[in-house]
């Protein structure tokens, strides 16, 4: 919580420099990292969201759950806005990524995807530990893992 | 393997000795669904749905079942059941972990889901077999 609150006031501080809506892409590298491991039958214990400047102006984000619980692992409206997508956008990237494993039902997967012309997504999934982990990762950040979009 | 046999044989003891006649449980799904998913009718009319495990099969009942107790015998369409999970789930959604009641005047439904073992069960009886335990 206190890591959310401190992640909040830092993005007021400096939101000014990042929010560019009609940007095709923010000029520093970013990436957004969804982890969703051994959660129960109606959702998670622990949800927390983190978001932190890269010192260039734009934003990481992290989104952990974990352990079985009763809250869904899910962005917040204003968080989503911070990490260059939308709400609407993460929740299509988390609909493909879905897809992607389970056409493929191997128990351990890891793959990758460009979405929408800009983003990298690398997604990571054990079927016997329970746990999911997918990188959605812009231009710039991609270019640190070898990929040229 | 042999830990689910053994897990199917105190099943049976267990739903032996409460004698329901539909019981459902659901335990340590995956993001996909289970790995095991089974129904099971046994020759004194009781009917187990099983999930376990982490997989790719939803929990879902593969046809309907026949409920009797004492003269009475009823059947239970493969719908209604599907309601009655639904109903289920939706209750624990509410933050209601544990509960029971009544569908369409002929089943009672009593269930709980433990949040730490991630494991939820729920039983069916026809309501005059609810009443004679004390259930109602």
């Amino acid at each position: 919580m206190r890591t959310l609150i401190i992640s909040a006031i830092c993005l007021s501080t400096i939101k000014g420099f990042a929010i560019n809506p009609d940007a095709e892409l923010l000029s520093t590298p970013t990436y957004t990292t969804i982890t969703k491991s051994n959660g129960g039958l109606f959702g998670y214990k622990y949800v927390d969201a983190t978001i932190t400047s890269n010192g260039n102006g734009g934003f990481n984000a992290i989104l952990a759950c974990s352990d079985p619980g009763m809250t869904s692992c899910k962005w917040k409206n204003a968080q989503a806005f911070e990490t260059e997508l939308s709400n609407d956008e993460l929740n299509e990237v988390e609909i493909l990524v879905f897809e992607k494993i389970q056409n493929s039902r191997d128990e351990i997967q890891k793959g990758n995807f460009i979405y929408n012309n800009n983003f990298l997504v690398l997604y990571d999934y054990n079927l016997e530990e329970n746990k999911l982990e997918y990188k959605i990762l812009n231009r710039e950040e991609a270019k640190e893992y070898g990929f040229n979009i | 393997m042999k830990k689910i046999t053994a897990f199917a044989i105190c099943l049976f003891i267990t739903a032996s000795c409460y004698s329901h006649e539909v019981y459902v449980t659901k335990s340590k799904g995956g993001l996909f669904g289970y790995k095991y998913v089974e129904q099971t009718s046994m020759n004194n009319g009781q009917v187990f749905l099983t999930c376990t495990d982490p997989g790719w099969t939803k929990c879902r009942y593969s046809s309907g079942a026949k409920i009797t107790y004492k003269d009475i015998s009823i059947d239970i369409s493969l719908e209604t059941l599907n309601i009655i999970d639904e109903t289920v789930i939706r209750n624990i959604t509410e933050s209601k972990l544990n509960g029971k009641f009544i569908f369409d005047n002929t089943f009672f439904v009593i269930y709980k889901y433990n949040l730490e073992t991630d494991k939820l069960e729920y039983s069916i009886y026809l309501i005059e077999e609810a009443n004679d335990k004390g259930l109602i």
